[in-house]
């Protein structure tokens, strides 16, 4: 599955007024409200928000991969390459997960088949979606793969099994079993985020690599604003299920307008910050879907709110070269 | 150490002298022992906080449940309030029970599911205290107050509340017998970052308030930092540099510490 990539300058996936919804019983709640947004090659965007935006939502429904049957898509377009995704038959999408569109997850232990070998997985990827790859030659691959993915000794330490490696070992593994496929986009959720600082800081390396060699586009999934800052072209901040701020990932972490971008800016606390003072912190918590707000959703935890924020919902607009959702944000 | 004045010093908190701990593993190669502490001496002054940071299996953890007695260490000594808490009777023991509380990194895990959240704050009191039991349902609801939990969360299950309010009730329970000390034990990391700077801010004021002493843990070098007067670094067991939590940041000594700080992201985000 190696296309040339079009040379009409259209970006590789495109994310257009995506809404999921989950039913329960009879009622369906809309969990992510129009969401779009674009990767090109070679381009990194990062998904940001805590838990409960409909980050990996969001992910889900274009990898169609929500949970069946409480998870639908409710409106919107995914497109590979101009490609409806969503409407693809099922046989052919079996060949672009895994193939053009590969994904890594947080927890590799969980996404690993406890009793296959590391290379073994690799060489699976390689039988389902590379042909070109003769049977006799997919175990060299493989040991190729896995040292691109820095995975140390591959002949040797490949034949361990997942319990036996370390949380970085495994997530090397998931990353050249995912390269195996040769996939244009690379989504990656979470992938460092059980990883100690020193390995993380490996990975990230790895995965920059990666994405400047192949070429692919990466939408890189993260609550850490941190990691927005080492890995990111452009950064989508989603709040409450909707894209709040999108822009360019320089220009968001240096000024951030929506407010609870800059919340999530200011909450953390940073080796220069002065010990033992009091964090900025965003009071509350972010709302259940069931109990989202008609207006701003943000309205309850900003300190900006004031009754226009309540009266209606408000539209992601642009500011300053970005999209903002924030009728407070200076024009 | 001739040279300095005999003054009647408080002694700290908690101290730990040539601290080992070994653990007996079994695989199929074979048993043998892993050296979770190795060679640990540190000190936990009144009013102070000790902030310990090391990746996964540095024997954070273990040097945690030491302090507290769930460990009782291979060799070495841990001195709570210069008495040698491996040598106390039952009775004393209980001494160190209620003036030494932890909170665990998932509150989900360290709650009794089949408990309300009142019950599960009062149990300390139940057990410890011979007060009737108005007394202590006043000081559950003075809990809640302190925590800035509603008093009606006494009523529901620890699964109807979120993460942040879960760890509100754990730090609820660790207050209920007016500790002195606080183990937290990465009390912050399963939470979102804005709900995290929340209980981080509940434990400085809540600090201030009663005096606490308090060890800190975290993988966080940021948060560490941010929450100690002084910083351990662990590596293999071993504290491989101690310092003052200025210190170590803008001059760390050792070179593990110094991968630690260049490891950590997003030195590019403006202050």
């Amino acid at each position: 599955m190696t296309v040339a990539p079009a040379a009409t300058g259209r970006p590789l996936l495109e994310v257009t007024d995506l809404s999921v919804g989950f039913s329960s019983g009879r009622t369906t709640t809309a969990v992510t409200s129009e969401v779009s947004f674009t990767v090109s090659a070679g381009q990194t965007v990062s998904l940001v928000g805590e838990s409960g935006c409909g980050k990996s939502v969001t992910a889900g429904a274009i990898m169609r991969l929500l949970p069946r049957p409480a998870g639908t898509v409710l409106r919107g377009s995914v497109k590979l390459d101009g490609r409806d995704v969503l409407s693809l038959p099922l046989a052919e999408m079996y060949g672009i997960r895994g193939g053009e569109i590969s994904m890594i997850f947080q927890e590799p232990m969980t996404s690993l088949n406890p009793v296959h070998t590391a290379r073994d997985q690799v060489v699976e990827v390689l039988r389902l979606h590379r042909p070109d790859v003769p049977a006799a030659g997919r175990g060299a691959e493989a040991d190729r793969l896995l040292e691109e993915a820095e995975f140390p000794e591959p002949d040797r330490r490949g034949r361990s099994y997942p319990f036996q490696l370390s949380g970085g070992m495994r997530q090397r593994v998931m990353i050249a079993m995912a390269l195996a496929g040769r996939p244009r986009l690379l989504i990656a959720d979470e992938p460092t985020t059980a990883l100690d600082v020193t390995v993380q800081a490996q990975i990230l390396r790895l995965l920059a690599r990666l994405r400047a060699e192949h070429g692919m586009g990466m939408l890189y999934i993260t609550h850490d604003m941190a990691v927005v800052s080492e890995i990111a072209d452009r950064v989508v901040v989603m709040y409450a299920g909707q894209v709040v701020e999108h822009g360019a990932a320089t220009e968001v972490l240096q000024r951030p307008l929506h407010p609870y971008t800059r919340g999530l800016l200011a909450c953390a606390p940073r080796l220069d910050s002065t010990p033992r003072s009091r964090l900025r912190s965003i009071p509350g918590a972010v709302p259940a879907p069931s109990d989202y707000p008609a207006h701003c959703r943000f309205a309850d935890r900003c300190p900006l709110a004031d009754a226009s924020c309540r009266a209606a919902p408000v539209a992601l607009g642009p500011v300053q070269g970005r999209l903002v959702r924030c009728i407070k944000a200076a024009p | 150490m001739s040279g300095t004045p005999p003054v009647a010093e408080v002694p700290p908190v908690f101290e730990t002298r040539g601290l080992c701990v070994d653990f007996a593993q079994t695989r199929f190669t074979g048993r043998y022992r892993v050296h979770a502490l190795v060679d640990v001496s540190l000190s936990v002054g009144a009013e102070e906080t000790l902030g310990i940071v090391g990746e996964t299996g540095s024997g954070k953890s273990t040097l945690c449940r030491c302090l507290v007695r769930l460990y009782r260490p291979t060799r070495g000594q841990v001195l709570f309030q210069g008495q040698d808490i491996g040598r106390l009777s039952e009775r004393r023991l209980g001494a160190l029970r209620r003036a030494a509380q932890m909170i665990f990194q998932d509150p989900a895990d360290s709650l009794n599911p089949r408990l309300p959240v009142g019950v599960i704050i009062e149990e300390p009191l139940v057990i410890q205290t011979s007060w009737p039991a108005r007394q202590r349902r006043d000081r559950v609801a003075d809990l809640l107050d302190t925590v800035g939990l509603p008093r009606a969360s006494a009523e529901r299950y620890p699964h109807e509340l979120s993460g942040g309010q879960r760890q509100r009730v754990a730090i609820a329970r660790a207050l209920a017998l007016k500790p002195r000390i606080l183990v937290c034990d990465e009390p912050v990391s399963a939470l979102d970052v804005s709900i995290q700077a929340q209980i981080l801010n509940l434990l400085l004021d809540l600090q201030q308030e009663y005096g606490l002493a308090m060890v800190f843990v975290s993988h966080d070098l940021s948060v560490v930092r941010h929450m100690s007067d002084r910083v351990a670094v662990m590596k293999n067991g071993r504290v491989v540099e101690m310092a003052g939590s200025e210190d170590i940041y803008r001059n760390p000594a050792n070179a593990y510490t110094r991968e630690l700080l260049g490891s950590i992201p997003g030195a590019r985000i403006p202050s």
